[in-house]
């Protein structure tokens, strides 16, 4: 079974048909999910209960709990305290000493608004076994929860310095910086997280936006690097990445007209990226395609 | 191919003369033994012998392989997830949880009780 959006969007038109899905399209879809780290709360809580509730026999023992684990959080994030709590006890008591049921039961309590229970529980844990790297990420979960980000963010660095090859960790750590506006910070992460996933587009993305956002010649100059490599990846396709050339080449001229001077292959790489911006929006929206002109215009690309 | 005659060769010769290191290396051992001298390391005749031995295999190795390509990302585009789900981070402060006031989430079927 191919790992890709395609598939994914095919499962949810045969689930979306009828009444009752057969077992292998919700297995498979639900894998898929996983499998692609997709955010979809309402299907997963929809589907995930239903093949639970019809077909939880035919699945292996690792996946059942699995699943089990992946609706239960669905469940949790969508606000359906009943479905979330009878999966909860059933982990719990099929793995009573086990820390991911603990950690389980703790995002119970925090979905219930009792955060002093979660953390009394994941201290019990953390009592068994200091080092435990599953209760620690969920501390930094709780703190962020509670609206705590200077906090988890701490957390977390803590746990980084121990843990330096969780790429997960250096996601979120990305993203608690980006939300905290704190951008050198998150630069580094996300050039940490990039080590790990070098073929992920949208993390390079995120980088180069960050670098954009930070400003100064020096990372408008590092984001139209990582903007292009985004084009070699996406064989040109990525809009994004285009607009982002871009956008880059307009600041770095602004600077330019001030020092005097340019290279030919400065020039050339922003007047390609707008052309095939052009002929991209004339392919798939052309009604947009006035804008883009304009935009191009303004950065002195057309 | 020629090219690949020649890298055969190279890499057959390669071998014969690690091997013959590999049982100079024995008998020098051997010799040492019934002298009752210390085994320090190789003398560096064998040791010259023995790197030549591994660039001739090398040599020989890449001429037989014919020409390297580049490494590729695949030609399938990957699909961009721009927010991902982070189960180990996962937070409950947002207004996700208003979904369980629609419809097709109002008549969950129920997840029996395990044992």
């Amino acid at each position: 079974m191919a790992v890709d959006g395609a598939e994914l969007a095919r499962l949810r038109k045969e689930l979306e048909a009828t009444q009752q899905p057969a077992f292998a399209t919700l297995r498979d879809y639900l894998r898929q999910v996983r499998a692609l780290r997709v955010r979809d709360i309402e299907y997963v809580t929809k589907y995930g209960a239903e093949l639970l509730a019809r077909h939880s026999r035919k699945l292996t023992l690792d996946e059942l709990w699995e699943v089990h684990e992946q609706v239960a959080v669905a469940a949790m994030e969508a606000g359906c305290k009943q479905l979330a709590l009878r999966l909860v006890q059933n982990v719990h008591k099929r793995f009573p000493e086990g820390a991911r049921a603990s950690r389980l039961t703790g995002m119970y309590f925090e979905l219930m608004h009792t955060p002093a229970e979660a953390e009394a529980l994941y201290a019990k844990e953390l009592e068994k076994d200091p080092c435990n790297a599953i209760i620690l990420k969920r501390m930094v979960g709780l703190r962020r929860g509670q609206g705590d980000l200077t906090g988890a963010s701490t957390l977390l660095r803590e746990y980084l310095q121990v843990h330096t090859t969780d790429w997960v960790a250096w996601e979120e750590a990305a993203d608690l910086y980006l939300q905290l506006q704190m951008y050198q910070q998150a630069v580094f992460c996300l050039e940490e997280l990039l080590l790990h996933q070098p073929a992920d587009i949208s993390r390079h993305l995120l980088l180069a936006d960050t670098l954009y956002t930070l400003g100064g010649a020096h990372n408008w100059r590092a984001a139209r690097s990582y903007y292009s490599g985004v084009i070699e990846l996406s064989k040109g396709q990525n809009l994004r990445a285009l607009c982002g050339v871009c956008a880059c080449a307009a600041q770095l001229s602004g600077i330019r007209r001030g020092a005097g001077g340019s290279s030919t292959g400065e020039e050339e790489l922003p007047r390609l990226a707008g052309e095939r911006l052009q002929q991209q929006y004339a392919v798939h929206c052309p009604a947009k395609l006035p804008l883009v002109r304009g935009m191009l215009k303004a950065q002195g690309l057309l | 191919m020629e090219s690949r005659g020649v890298g055969k060769v190279l890499v057959l010769a390669g071998l014969a003369l690690l091997l013959a290191t590999g049982y100079q290396t024995i008998t020098y051992r051997e010799h040492l033994r019934l002298t009752q001298q210390q085994f320090d390391g190789l003398p560096l005749t064998l040791l010259a012998q023995l790197l030549t031995a591994v660039a001739v295999c090398a040599l020989g190795g890449l001429n037989v392989s014919g020409t390297l390509r580049p490494i590729r990302v695949s030609d399938v585009p990957k699909t961009v997830v721009a927010r991902p789900q982070r189960t180990d981070f996962v937070v409950f402060n947002h207004r996700g949880g208003l979904l369980a006031n629609l419809p097709q989430l109002q008549q969950l079927p129920m997840v029996p009780e395990i044992r």
